[in-house]
């Protein structure tokens, strides 16, 4: 079926499934595909009603029969699904759709679910609805981005069927997960998927504003599948007939939807009303402004104007960064990424590589983990091809890939993976010569990198191009050729533009200068995208004056919000020496304060000495007071926050005289198997950090395998584990189990609102600790000599 | 369906929560917890659903008629002795909370729990709410309603939570789903069961007696229970 076909025409959709059964006496809780094995003829009946109303798409009664949903009961995946497009195509002269709904669980970061697995479980489903002789494959009912992208990228590796994929809304115009009809529209789309569309929840009238969104945010054909009205609470009826379902349907085909079916609550009545009065009708033509925009699932960045990308997560020249990475600590990793989210970044540049890392790996844990943290837009700084795609595979949303560049083999390389995961990619102005000294030459660079992305099938909007700035202390006279070709590609080829800005003034004093200064050029000469540090205050200053000047903060808004009036008449006060007792200031949690001590004091004492002499009492006596009933868990952070601080300042200097960071042994946590509930882990381990141990957080639900794993590894003679639910205790005496097992030399404390001491040991563990403080006792015992 | 959020947040359960005793809290705390409680009201969306279901008492197990769901144990039998039906519900803050308390533990830790024991308490006054909604409504038609068991509570086990979310579809209604170890996702999250009866009833919360933390309860060593 070609999309051609599809979109002149207006195509009739079936009704609701689940309604047809419910009345017909399906008993609750069960699983309507069992039906498929065990009446498939009243399944066919169903079908063959809507068919006989108009259908010319036929949704087999499918959407539930993946393996998690159908675990315990008779039948399996492939036994379903075929029983299901078998009771479909009994109907004659209508195609027949795999249909697929949600797994049932929601997949990490906001569930258990890894993204892999997701995808396992709807190949299955995939195969076996392509063996059965499905005519096309529709994800529906879709509440969860990322879920289907593991349901389209399966869909893809195992099928050449037409993919459709609706989602559902709520009245707000996000879904469940927080996804946005846009993020859907960029995402998807990108993705390849042939259709879009909206279906379930509400009814025509409430759907129909977003109906309207998606079809000014795509240009793919939309379709929609509203329920008949909402449901009236007392009846649990819905509240429209057909008549008038049909009636508002009107709108839609006005906007321009190329189909139209039913969800909950219609019935063959609906969809013959539909056909009468739709169907064949010539399909409206829509006009769609091609955007450039990135986005995560939840958050859509259009770049119009300039949108700054945040260059800090990046080891190149950042000693404690480089650290951070070969001692895998991810913490330091976010709190660059929240720095620079809470300073203004719209997109985060993510770099991780380095020679003694599998930069493959890491970047996959690292984007995960900014995922679970942040919805900004990120883009993927790499230049190996395997890198590119496994970061694309599982980043959820439309990314930014950085980069390639004028050579054609990386052209060849990169750009079909850019096309495959719908990114927007960077191209540098430079090929296998270097880089040209003038701005024509990179022009011309330019030019080449733009049609070979749309002859790999990337369009205009989704290139931006790097015209690269060279250091002006050593190639003075290369940068008004940098600002020059900024303007060509822009005004020549309407490309955005990227350029990394801090280079620039490497090797002169006063950088912020040469870099603000060369940032205004670059933006008046059309500039989009600064990849900069947007936790230096005056680059931000900077573009904030730029988007007044440049007539695009209306009202200078924006610009009045940052630097309010009050502030504009009062000259900033010089930051006062900080006097006082770092001891009362982790006592008393100031972070500030105990920042700007902790560098006063290092003056005057070394490293160890400060944290063994200063840090670590000042947390005992929190400890004490804690343990006393005198200070409680809220202050015992805030307090932690604060040594937290000072630590910061110790390790900043330590990573500058490029020596060993402070640690006094290993400890890993981890919240077993089977349990999600993490906070109390992670308030144990900020703790046990401040005391100066190196903690490996293991994260929550964690196998079993992969403790004893790190534990081996790491040679790590302290485990920590949580567990909150009785139920999953079990998981954490396996653990214990397995760490004996393999006679690892480590002690196991354990912890969580379940636990008593006596339990703990009859589990195994060597420990129990009752709170934060109890652990930090406990590491001492064991690892302090 | 959309559930109604409370005014305000209940600051004194906030401090429990925390661990804290009212009278010791000093500003600082005091100035979080209200950030957080308004935060939280704003971004929350609490959502609802439940339906009413017939019982069926057969040979000793109580049953929902119609469905193959068994409630096992002895307290949900005692809590629920007298009612001809009962009603199954799930209340849920949505997903974005459980994003927004991860997004504060990677920032700072106090935030993050005080967001998170904040959500703790927002969901259990919403449950709380609709629970009182239910109770006038019942009224209206004359019938009375026990107060809300949880799986978990005593012996009723906790795996019965991934039949509810299946059997109420509240993955579809309201965005709430279960992990294969039955533990709800949107983690701050309510399902409860609640006896409809045509005479009065009370129902019998689980005593101590069952419960997992007993031996390290803090309420008992006072000599309270959680039950308000």
């Amino acid at each position: 079926m070609s999309s051609k076909q599809l979109t002149d025409k207006m195509v009739i959709l079936d009704g609701a499934m689940g309604t047809m059964l419910q009345r017909s006496g399906l008993q609750l809780g069960k699983r309507p595909e069992l039906l498929n094995l065990e009446q498939p003829t009243h399944i066919t009946e169903i079908h063959k009603q809507y068919a006989h109303a108009g259908a010319q798409i036929i949704y087999a009664n499918t959407f539930g029969a993946n393996a998690h949903k159908l675990q315990g009961l008779d039948y399996s995946v492939e036994e379903v699904i075929f029983a299901g497009i078998k009771a479909a195509k009994a109907v004659e002269g209508v195609q027949v759709a795999l249909d697929i709904g949600p797994i049932g669980q929601l997949l990490e970061p906001t569930g258990t679910l890894p993204f892999e697995e997701a995808e396992a479980l709807y190949t299955q489903m995939i195969k076996a609805g392509v063996l059965a002789g499905a005519d096309l494959i529709i994800f529906e009912t879709m509440t969860d981005l990322y879920e289907v992208k593991a349901a389209v990228l399966a869909a893809k590796a195992h099928s050449t069927l037409p993919v459709w994929v609706s989602m559902t809304f709520e009245e707000n115009g996000r879904t469940f997960t927080g996804c946005s009809v846009e993020a859907m529209a960029a995402t998807l789309q990108g993705l390849g998927v042939d259709a879009l569309g909206i279906n379930c929840s509400l009814g025509p009238k409430e759907i129909y504003p977003l109906a309207k969104r998606l079809c000014s945010a795509t240009a793919l054909p939309v379709f929609i599948k509203a329920n008949a009205g909402l449901p009236n609470l007392s009846t649990n009826e819905y509240d429209i007939d057909a008549e008038m379902f049909c009636e508002q349907m009107e709108d839609f085909a006005k906007l321009g939807i190329f189909a139209m079916g039913g969800c909950c609550g219609t019935t063959p009545a609906y969809i013959k009303k539909l056909s009468e009065k739709y169907w064949g009708k010539a399909v409206q033509q829509r006009v769609i402004t091609p955007k450039s925009v990135v986005c995560t699932s939840t958050n859509v960045v259009e770049i119009e104007g300039v949108t700054i990308i945040g260059e800090r997560i990046n080891p190149t020249g950042k000693k404690q960064f480089k650290q951070a990475l070969l001692n895998k600590d991810y913490d330091y990793i976010m709190a660059q990424a929240i720095a620079q989210i809470d300073a203004g970044a719209n997109i985060l540049d993510v770099n991780v590589g380095m020679p003694e890392v599998d930069e493959k790996a890491m970047m996959v844990e690292v984007i995960k983990r900014l995922q679970a943290i942040t919805d900004l837009p990120l883009q993927i700084d790499s230049s190996d091809a395997d890198v590119i795609e496994a970061a694309l595979h599982i980043y959820n949303g439309k990314a930014i890939v950085n980069s390639v560049n004028g050579e054609q083999k990386k052209l060849d390389e990169i750009l079909p993976i850019v096309k495959k995961y719908g990114a927007a990619v960077v191209g540098l102005t430079l090929d296998e010569n270097g880089i040209p000294a003038k701005a024509q030459q990179r022009f011309e660079i330019a030019q080449r990198i733009l049609n070979t992305a749309l002859q790999y099938g990337i369009c205009k909007e989704d290139v931006y191009i790097d015209c690269l700035t060279l250091t002006a202390s050593a190639q003075q006279e290369a940068v008004t050729e940098t600002l020059k070709a900024v303007k060509m590609v822009k005004e020549q080829l309407g490309l955005h533009t990227v350029l990394g800005v801090s280079n620039i003034s490497f090797g002169l004093p006063n950088r912020e200068l040469i870099n603000s200064t060369f940032l205004t050029l670059a933006m008046q000469n059309g500039l989009d995208l600064p990849i900069m540090n947007p936790n230096v205050k005056t680059m931000m200053d900077t573009v904030f004056a730029f988007n007044v000047l440049y007539n695009r903060d209306k009202n200078s808004v924006n610009y009045i919000e940052r630097f309010p009036a009050a502030a504009a008449c009062t000259p900033t006060p010089q930051a006062a020496p900080v006097e006082g007792d770092i001891t009362l200031a982790i006592k008393k949690g100031l972070k500030a304060e105990a920042r700007q001590l902790a560098y006063t004091c290092l003056e005057q004492m070394d490293e160890l000495d400060l944290v063994n002499r200063l840090l670590i009492p000042a947390l005992d006596e929190v400890g004490t007071a804690f343990e006393k009933g005198t200070m409680f868990l809220p202050q015992l952070i805030q307090s932690a926050n604060a040594a937290q601080a000072a630590f910061d300042v110790v390790k900043e200097k330590i990573a500058k005289k490029g020596g060993e960071s402070v640690s006094k042994g290993k400890i890993v946590i981890a919240t077993v198997k089977g349990d999600i509930h993490d906070i109390g882990k992670n308030i144990v381990k900020v703790i046990l950090e401040n005391y100066g141990y190196q903690m490996i957080d293991l994260g929550r639900d964690v196998p079993i395998e992969k403790v004893v794993e790190t534990v081996k590894q790491e040679k790590v003679k302290l485990v920590g584990l949580s567990a909150l639910m009785t139920t999953t205790l079990k998981s954490m005496e396996e653990t214990i189990a397995a760490l004996r097992a393999e006679n690892l030399p480590c002690k196991v404390f354990v912890g969580g609102a379940v636990l008593t001491p006596e339990y703990a040991l009859q589990i195994g563990a060597d420990f129990y600790a009752k709170d934060a403080k109890q652990s930090v006792d406990i590491a001492k015992k064991v690892l302090d000599l | 369906m959309v559930a109604e959020k409370p005014d305000q947040l209940n600051r004194e359960d906030v401090y429990r929560y925390l661990g804290c005793s009212v009278n010791q809290i000093d500003d600082t705390l005091r100035d979080v917890v209200s950030r957080c409680s308004r935060e939280i009201l704003y971004i929350a969306q609490p959502r609802v659903h439940w339906i009413e279901v017939p019982l069926k008492r057969d040979n000793g197990t109580l049953q929902i008629q119609n469905t193959s769901l068994v409630l096992e144990g002895k307290d949900i039998a005692a809590h629920l002795q007298g009612c001809e039906s009962c009603i199954l519900s799930a209340v849920t803050l949505g997903a974005q909370i459980d994003a927004a308390i991860r997004a504060k533990e990677a920032d700072n830790m106090l935030t993050a729990l005080v967001w998170d024991s904040c959500a703790s308490v927002l969901i259990e006054q919403i449950a709380q709410q609709i629970w009182e909604q239910i109770r006038e409504n019942k009224t209206v038609e004359k019938q009375y309603i026990t107060g809300r068991f949880s799986p978990g509570y005593g012996d009723l086990p906790l795996e019965l939570q991934g039949k509810l979310v299946s059997l109420l579809d509240t993955a579809r209604k309201i965005g709430l789903t279960a992990t294969a170890d039955n533990i709800l996702i949107p983690k701050k999250s309510i399902t409860a069961i609640i006896g409809v009866a045509r005479q009065p009833v009370v129902g019998k919360l689980a005593g101590c007696e069952h419960c997992a933390i007993q031996k390290i309860c803090k309420y008992r060593k006072e000599g309270k229970t959680c039950v308000q």
